[in-house]
């Protein structure tokens, strides 16, 4: 009965809090894109929650722990209209654009979500964004945010 | 000695072996990967003009599905019962292009902007997961316009969509 107690408690103190791993990450001042017509990283720089750490501060990107698919959505804003088109990065680079691409340059702020598999070791996602002049993120959890969920 | 091997079998059956896809089924078990997932659609039927400039609630009417009864008809709001993260989709579209920006609302407040601002557009949409207390905690569409202007109704264009807990 003893054993059997230890081994109930063992695994009840392993017992996932979440069985979904959840992140969401967000703009707080990250300052001005860094180029003009390119694509380049968010620099999302804020945790609202990471429920599994899954959270790369330093390189600013999601490294998933589990193996499978994951429902990725991201957003971006700017302050100023102009082109813009909005991606997920993958390793990298720009993997999945999500929403719509005006190509007129009236956009001031873009977004989506697509299914993303993640091998849970060592592939990353990142937010990534194509804006053709130089302007500046607007801060907050309303505005610039990368939420994922997974998976599935 | 057979309850305690049937005892030690449910413990090893991990919940994180039983996820499965959008939908729902299948066999339950802790953080509801495996249990139903509510399931609302909601979408504006009736002929509706926006208010003037700024941020609105966009007054959804009619029920398409809502599985679990979360649907407050009185304030046109989503009052999910069970706690947790769900996946919230809408769209709104107006019948003249101006500006128009969509916004989940929790609580009263407006906190995710979702999908495109594109400056002139007749319609706009998105999706994001937002958490929700199962008690009181409510979600809201909201829309941002520069004018006012009629809605396009149906539920092909003006929506909301919530699914969900997912823990």
């Amino acid at each position: 009965v003893r054993l059997l107690a230890v081994l109930v408690a063992l695994i009840c103190s392993s017992w996932p809090a979440f069985a979904y791993d959840q992140l969401e990450v967000y703009c707080n001042a990250c300052g001005q894109t860094t180029g003009q017509s390119a694509w380049q990283k968010v620099p999302l720089n804020a945790i609202a929650y990471d429920t599994i750490g899954m959270w790369d501060s330093t390189n600013k990107r999601a490294v998933p722990k589990k193996p499978g698919y994951y429902r990725v959505i991201v957003r971006s804003r700017y302050d100023t209209a102009s082109s813009l088109a909005s991606a997920i990065g993958f390793n990298g680079a720009q993997f999945k654009g999500v929403g719509i691409d005006l190509g007129n340059g009236n956009a001031i702020a873009l977004g989506g979500g697509a299914m993303i598999y993640c091998n849970g070791t060592t592939d990353y996602i990142e937010s990534w964004a194509f804006s053709n002049t130089l302007r500046t993120w607007t801060p907050g959890t309303n505005d610039n945010y990368m939420q994922i969920m997974g998976p599935f | 000695m057979k309850k305690i091997f049937l005892l030690l079998a449910l413990l090893f059956f991990s919940p994180a072996e039983a996820q499965i896809s959008y939908g729902g089924g299948g066999g339950g078990g802790a953080g509801n990967t495996g249990g139903s997932y509510d399931q609302l659609d909601v979408y504006l039927n009736t002929a509706t003009n926006t208010t003037t400039a700024g941020f609105q609630k966009v007054p959804l009417d009619t029920v398409n599905y809502d599985t679990n009864s979360i649907w407050d008809a009185t304030n046109k709001r989503v009052v999910p019962k069970r706690a947790g993260r769900y996946l919230v989709s809408i769209r709104a579209r107006t019948n003249t292009a101006n500006s128009l920006a969509t916004f989940v609302a929790v609580n009263g407040s407006v906190t995710k902007g979702v999908g495109p601002d594109p400056g002139s557009t007749l319609a706009a949409g998105g999706e994001v997961w937002v958490q929700m207390n199962g008690t009181t905690d409510y979600i809201e569409a909201y829309v941002f316009t520069s004018n006012a202007r009629a809605y396009t109704t149906g539920d092909f264009d003006t929506y909301m969509q919530v699914t969900g807990p997912f823990n």
